[in-house]
């Protein structure tokens, strides 16, 4: 017999095992993919009518101008220089337009995509809008037809890369190019890091071993920086932007609040109305890739996902922080991450070397930066998952004097800065944590 | 080396670290190689057995190969020294068969290029 032949027996002989396999494996209820679609969907509309609570047609329309023109770097709080209303249509529209394209290129709905529809939706809080993402989409779609290679292959790296949303409006409306020169630059260099994105992405993995879940945002931040020295060296700079909203607590308090408890109620539908198989999510360090959807159902996936959406919120509060746009995005972030390594357990040792950090170091604690730290830092969750909480709260600590210093060298042009500052706090602390717990061993 | 002959690799390896875990010395391993797909067979005797472990490693490995991820992600398949990982070969594979005959422990895996 050949060796193709022994091979297609085994996956006969396979094929038929897996199916006996299958029957009785599955101890959580199995949501069907467009049931999920459904779910994501409504969501993304209630966020985007949301919109309409806060303000009217007509200045939503005129907010949606303000921010397709902003150059968006970080911090851009869309709440301020448009108004909540647009920020939250915009939110939701691209919410609407990521959900489209991964529908039609057949993503399954699970933990990764759920994160990246609610990483895009936060980040349209402050950064990323219908005219910045799309020539990012464009270059990881050349990408694929160069490598000859379905779209759907890289839709994550598309999907989060929109982080340089930034580039591109920074180079359109924020140096002083002439409108349509402007334009096609930016159009040409957001199409370039699309390009660049997947390649580099799936090999910088490997610096930080997935102990970092906002891999693009450290791969973004290399980019970004590449693409920073090269204006500066023509002599293009700028200042950092640091617009940001505040005074919207109450109402925000109450608007998340019934947002992430809808997800709870959602999510022990789907669980038969118990938190049966939440213990078993708790027990994974969460590091790349750990999907929850996948390992332990959609129902217990979104009742973390509510669960992380109230701490979340409830931390903000209790500093005293104001809950603006960068803020929320970040909430929104931490929510969608529920889904895809982030849980209880492994973020609040984060929370408390944060917290510690800014009781020692120059950052107020309830100020946006150490906010922002606070909440994405979150993207070193694996960390206390795998090793402990002890080092949780050390790679809080360190990430956040890290993350503060990080954010020059790509002149905010990535918004994931702290999945940049991820990326060197994992690689630093993992091979000595490593090296010492083999030694206490 | 092709990138199809190095993500068998990366499943090797993780298979390895699996084995290694379960302190097994002698490790057969047995690679087939067709045009357009691929087989792994490794077996060994582990000291001792958990069936449920077995069980649960047999469900994680026969979860849907997902491509949106494989492209993404294939890098980190035999990185890492964590069984948890082992849901990371899923990725890559398209079923398996673990199977304890005798206290000889095979697992098979199949990957469709």
């Amino acid at each position: 017999m050949s060796k193709s032949s022994v091979v297609h027996s085994i996956r006969e002989n396979l094929t038929n095992q897996q199916e006996n396999v299958e029957e009785d494996v599955e101890s959580f209820v199995l949501v069907p993919d467009h049931t999920k679609y459904y779910i994501m969907l409504g969501y993304a509309l209630v966020i985007m009518f949301s919109g309409f609570l806060f303000n009217s047609p007509v200045e939503i329309f005129q907010g949606m101008q303000a921010i397709i023109v902003a150059p968006s770097i970080l911090v851009t709080d869309y709440f301020e220089i448009a108004n909540i209303g647009s920020a939250l249509f915009n939110s939701g529209l691209l919410m609407v337009v990521s959900i489209g394209i991964a529908k039609g290129n057949r993503v399954n709905m699970n933990g990764p995509l759920i994160a990246a529809i609610l990483t895009i939706g936060g980040f349209a809080l402050f950064g990323k809008n219908p005219y910045n993402i799309l020539p990012i989409f464009l270059g990881v779609y050349l990408y694929s037809r160069v490598q000859k290679e379905k779209f759907n292959k890289f839709i994550l790296p598309a999907f989060f890369g929109t982080a340089l949303g930034p580039l591109v409006s920074q180079v359109s409306f924020g140096y002083d190019f002439p409108v349509v020169q402007g334009i096609l630059l930016a159009v040409l260099m957001g199409t370039l890091a699309g390009f660049v994105l997947p390649s580099l992405a799936a090999h910088f993995i490997r610096f930080h071993q997935g102990f970092n879940l906002y891999n693009i945002g450290f791969t973004c931040g290399v980019t970004g920086m590449f693409f920073m020295a090269v204006f500066r060296a023509f002599g293009y700079n700028h200042e950092g932007a640091l617009f940001i909203s505040s005074g919207n607590n109450p109402t925000f308090t109450v608007y998340l609040g019934l947002l992430f408890l809808s997800f709870i109620a959602v999510g022990l539908f789907y669980n038969r109305w118990n938190f049966k198989g939440y213990k078993n999510l708790l027990s994974h360090a969460g590091q790349l890739v750990t999907d929850f959807v996948t390992l332990n159902g959609f129902g217990v996936s979104m009742i973390n996902m509510g669960i992380l959406g109230l701490i979340s919120t409830l931390y903000v509060i209790m500093v005293n922080g104001e809950l603006n746009g960068p803020i929320i995005g970040g909430i929104f972030t931490i929510v969608g991450f529920g889904a895809f390594g982030k849980h209880t357990k492994n973020i609040l040792p984060i929370f408390v070397g944060i917290y510690l950090a800014t009781l020692f170091n120059i950052w107020d604690v309830n100020s946006t930066g150490a906010l922002l730290g606070a909440l994405f830092g979150t993207t070193l969750a694996p960390i206390p998952g795998r090793f402990g909480w002890q080092y949780g709260v050390l790679a809080g600590f360190l990430h956040m004097a890290v993350v503060m210093n990080v954010g020059v060298v790509h002149g905010g042009m990535n918004l994931y800065n702290n999945g940049f500052s991820g990326g060197f706090v994992a690689a630093f602390l993992v091979p000595i944590i490593t090296s010492l717990k083999k030694e206490v061993i | 080396m092709t990138e199809v002959q190095q993500k068998l690799i990366r499943v090797l390896n993780e298979l390895m670290h699996y084995y290694f875990d379960l302190q097994m010395e002698d490790i057969s391993i047995e690679i087939l190689q067709g045009k357009t797909e691929s087989s792994i067979i490794m077996s060994g005797y582990p000291s001792i057995v958990d069936r449920e472990e077995l069980k649960e490693l047999s469900k994680q490995l026969n979860k849907p190969r997902q491509e949106e991820l494989e492209e993404y992600y294939w890098n980190l398949v035999g990185t890492v020294d964590s069984s948890e990982q082992m849901n990371l070969v899923s990725m890559l594979i398209d079923s398996a068969n673990v199977e304890l005959d005798n206290g000889k422990l095979t697992i098979q895996v199949y990957r469709r290029h």
